[in-house]
């Protein structure tokens, strides 16, 4: 066990102080700079630096996660409040507010994860010395183990926390209640019951409360800046939409790891002059690729859909190992964020509605907090499935999902009769320890060599 | 005599009542929480039998459905429907409790072994909205129940089942008293006869209450201890555990005084706005509630108190994220108020566990110098 010392957001606030200083290196210079960081470190930076990233990555970097740590840090020494929220949960409610940062659970792990010697490991380790299980979920529990270190000096910690999980996650939504427990941090927490009109209506009461005890916290919200919010919100959305729609290309002119930054600048920049900007980037970097007719591989064999998350534990062996193999990564279910629908808000009011209608209908939130989950999860993977003519399927089979793991089943019953392969793997997204990202590479090879790649020769015949 | 009764009960699934029951014109619906108001369901002899592995390790076949990482309480019931034990139910009410058995339901489904399947929802807050939306949710049920069976509810016999289960909490509030500082049960026919409060019909159950509460005997444990932690109907594992003198003398869970203890009891006004309060408030025992830390951490207190116990030993099935993570903060709390606690993670009726769960007692009463 690694001796933790210093949390993972005050170790990555430094990291990122550094990053937001680099400039538009030569390969030679980037090699240079890579050999000064730890294997973790080099895997991670490698794989956004990538050329084929055009930049991308960089500004990803830079402006989303470096913004996020960054702010959130300093926040206090600006007069703003940090609340925490969990990925299920849209941050332009929080960017909303002039005084407030918020504060992604998840996206937070994901940073310690890649961005740290030891990766989240430090942290997971003392949240389970304290006596927390070991089969809770390390996509919360390794950004709040380490905000448990708050206690004593050794981490920043946030001012409120929103639980955004009950009626979605148990485990997420307990373990945010031990950190509000645990440190004293008060939480305001939503529920979700079911899928009825009558369901919405106490969510959207809920969400209300939620928003005044918000206000209260943090001062009256603004109604122009509010509707501002919402409309760079919908700006970035068009984007993420047209990205989606270049997805649909074979060979897929997206590249892999666009996913993972589509999915860190909407669980924390939503509604910001930011989200606007990097969703810009993105499709003007995979525009060009698809106009240049570029893919990394020799051919595109696999269009894969994965029906969970990814894997975050080496970036550079995972998603862009991917894409080197003729395997596509066109999206994941966390970023399918099926919410095509604009916000029309017009007034404040308005706007509380329409955000509680985003809330109820955000990733894991609209799937596991649906009446029947097993069937909500198939048919949101279906449809994504179809709308970016994927050739299979792969479940990254996260051990501490007790949702998606009691329901695999239903989904892999579901996919095999629309005549997709479907790979379940088995492991955790955030922590290495459990299978190592070389095992989870074997599989996926077999799995495409020998399920996939057949099956394309075949229907070409 | 009745203690003999209730174990033979408790120990089978479709038992001689259910039989009786069904015969007389009865149905029998499955369910898995306490959350369901059974006053309904009564008032239109439909009789609410819940959901219990009946201590089965065997899981083979429930694992081709559920995954390994879902609780073994699930899987060995989800075992249970899929080889015909529970043919006799009529169907199943879905009660949201927690992600597992909300998993394990839409599996039910997914196999075909459902009847119906009714989708009873339960808020895990208790606020002055989820009060009323859950009023609202046992009114639904009432005509779920009415258009599905084809009866008729009334209200009057809603408030005559009132009564019975005000009696029955009554008496099994007593029968518990009977457990504290003079023990005259031991812990695993509390957890017994708890099984068969949820597997008979109330008026058969309150009959053998009366009779149980007649077989008392003066019972000198080693040590004393209150039991909390998640959902356990292994009666056979706490009988191993007692064979050691670690006596049960209270619970904080729901198949024990967590389901009746803190329960609400009639005294006028609206009939459904009293039950929502009463079961919804009641859930507060347990995790899947939200913003109740504190209540369970003063229930475990007061049990522990007024029981005289020694310590309090709390459970809960590997994969259980609930009671997984309020156990460590319980420990963590009531061993800072001087108050000695044993944490045990187990699988549920695997027998490859008692010999650890045996070692792990035994040290703990070591502890405690008992």
């Amino acid at each position: 066990m690694v001796e933790v010392k210093t949390g993972l957001v005050l170790r990555s606030y430094q990291i990122f102080k550094t990053i937001k200083n680099f400039g538009s290196y030569t390969s030679n210079e980037i090699g240079g700079l890579l050999s000064l960081f730890a294997k973790e470190q080099d895997h991670t930076l490698r794989s956004f630096l990538d050329e084929r990233h055009d930049g991308a990555g960089l500004k990803f970097l830079q402006e989303i996660l470096g913004g996020h740590i960054v702010e959130a840090v300093e926040a206090k020494e600006k007069g703003k409040k940090v609340v925490m929220i969990p990925f299920n949960f849209p941050p332009e409610v929080v960017n909303l507010f002039e005084n407030a940062v918020p504060y992604t659970t998840e996206v937070v792990t994901t940073i310690g994860v890649n961005a740290l010697a030891h990766q989240g490991e430090p942290y997971w380790d003392y949240a389970v010395s304290l006596g927390l299980p070991d089969f809770v979920c390390s996509a919360n529990t390794i950004a709040l183990g380490s905000v448990l270190l708050s206690k004593d000096g050794n981490e920043f910690s946030p001012d409120i926390m929103i639980s955004a999980a009950p009626g979605g996650c148990d485990a997420n939504s307990k373990i945010h209640e031990f950190v509000s427990e645990y440190l004293g941090i008060p939480e305001i927490i939503l529920d979700k019951t079911g899928e009825s009109s009558r369901d919405f209506e106490l969510y959207r009461r809920l969400f209300r409360q939620m928003f005044l005890r918000l206000e209260k916290e943090l001062g009256e919200a603004d109604e122009d800046r509010m509707i501002k919010t919402l409309e760079k919100a919908n700006e970035a959305n068009e984007l993420f939409w047209e990205l989606h729609e270049l997805k649909k290309f074979s060979p897929c002119p997206v590249p892999n790891l666009f996913t993972l930054m589509s999915c860190g600048t909407r669980f924390t920049m939503w509604g910001r002059d930011e989200a606007v900007s990097m969703f810009e980037k993105l499709v003007e970097v995979a525009e060009k690729r698809r106009r240049r007719g570029e893919y990394p591989a020799e051919r595109e064999i696999a269009r894969s859909f994965w029906v969970y998350t990814g894997y975050y534990i080496d970036l550079f062996e995972f998603w862009l190992w991917l894409e080197d193999n003729g395997i596509s990564y066109l999206n994941d279910l966390l970023n399918s964020q099926m919410l095509r629908d604009s916000y029309r808000a017009e007034t404040k009011e308005e706007a509380i509605d329409a955000l509680a209608a985003t809330a109820w209908n955000y990733a894991m939130t609209r799937q596991m907090g649906a009446e029947n989950m097993g069937l909500k999860w198939v048919e949101d993977a279906v449809y994504m499935i179809r709308e970016l003519n994927a050739n299979c399927a792969i479940y990254s089979g996260h051990h501490a999902c007790k949702q998606s793991q009691s329901v695999f089943r239903i989904l892999r019953d579901e996919l095999s009769k629309d005549g997709i392969p479907v790979l379940r793997l088995d492991g955790d997204c955030w922590n290495r320890r459990i299978t190592p990202i070389s095992v989870v590479q074997e599989m996926i090879l077999d799995f495409v060599e020998n399920i996939v790649a057949k099956r394309k020769k075949r229907a070409r015949r | 005599m009745a203690l003999e009764r209730v174990f033979a009960i408790a120990n089978s699934l479709e038992n001689e009542y259910v039989k009786e029951w069904k015969v007389d014109g009865g149905f029998v619906v499955g369910h898995a929480c306490i959350a369901l108001p059974r006053e309904v369901l009564e008032a239109g002899r439909v009789l609410p039998f819940r959901l219990r592995g009946n201590s089965n390790p065997d899981t083979s076949n429930a694992d081709s459905y559920l995954s390994r990482y879902n609780c073994s309480l699930c899987r060995s019931c989800l075992e249970l429907i899929l080889n015909g034990s529970y043919d006799f139910l009529d169907g199943l009410i879905r009660v949201r409790g927690c992600d597992h058995w909300m998993g394990t339901f839409d599996e039910i489904l997914h196999a075909g072994k459902a009847r119906f399947m009714y989708y009873f929802k339960v808020p895990h807050l208790v606020n002055e909205d989820t009060l009323k939306f859950f009023a609202e949710e046992i009114k639904n049920l009432k005509g779920f129940l009415e258009k599905n069976f084809g009866i008729e509810i009334s209200e009057d016999s809603i408030a005559e089942q009132i009564e019975l289960q005000d009696r029955i909490n009554e008496k099994m509030r007593a029968f518990n008293a009977s457990r504290f500082k003079k023990p005259s049960f031991y812990g695993s026919e509390a957890i017994a006869l708890s099984v068969v409060r949820e597997s008979v019909p109330s008026a058969v159950f309150e009959k053998i209450l009366s009779e149980v509460m007649d077989e008392g005997r003066k019972i000198e444990p080693r040590a004393k201890f209150v039991l909390g932690g998640s959902p356990l109907d292994e009666f056979e594992l706490l009988r191993k555990i007692e064979e050691m003198g670690a006596l049960i003398v209270a619970e904080t869970t729901c198949f024990g005084c967590g389901e009746f203890w803190n329960m609400k009891t009639y005294d006028g006004g609206e009939i459904y706005d009293f039950l929502a309060k009463k079961y919804l408030e009641n859930l507060k025992i347990c995790a899947r509630m939200f913003g109740e830390y504190n209540f369970r951490k003063s229930f475990v207190k007061q049990m522990f108190e007024i029981s005289g116990a020694d310590g309090v030993i709390l459970t809960h099935n590997k994969f259980c994220d609930l009671f997984g993570i309020e156990n460590a903060k319980l420990r963590m709390d009531l061993e800072k108020e001087g108050i000695p606690v044993l944490v045990l993670e187990k699988e549920y009726a695997s027998s490859a566990d008692i010999g650890r769960i045996k070692t792990r007692v035994q040290a703990f009463m070591e502890r405690l110098g008992r």
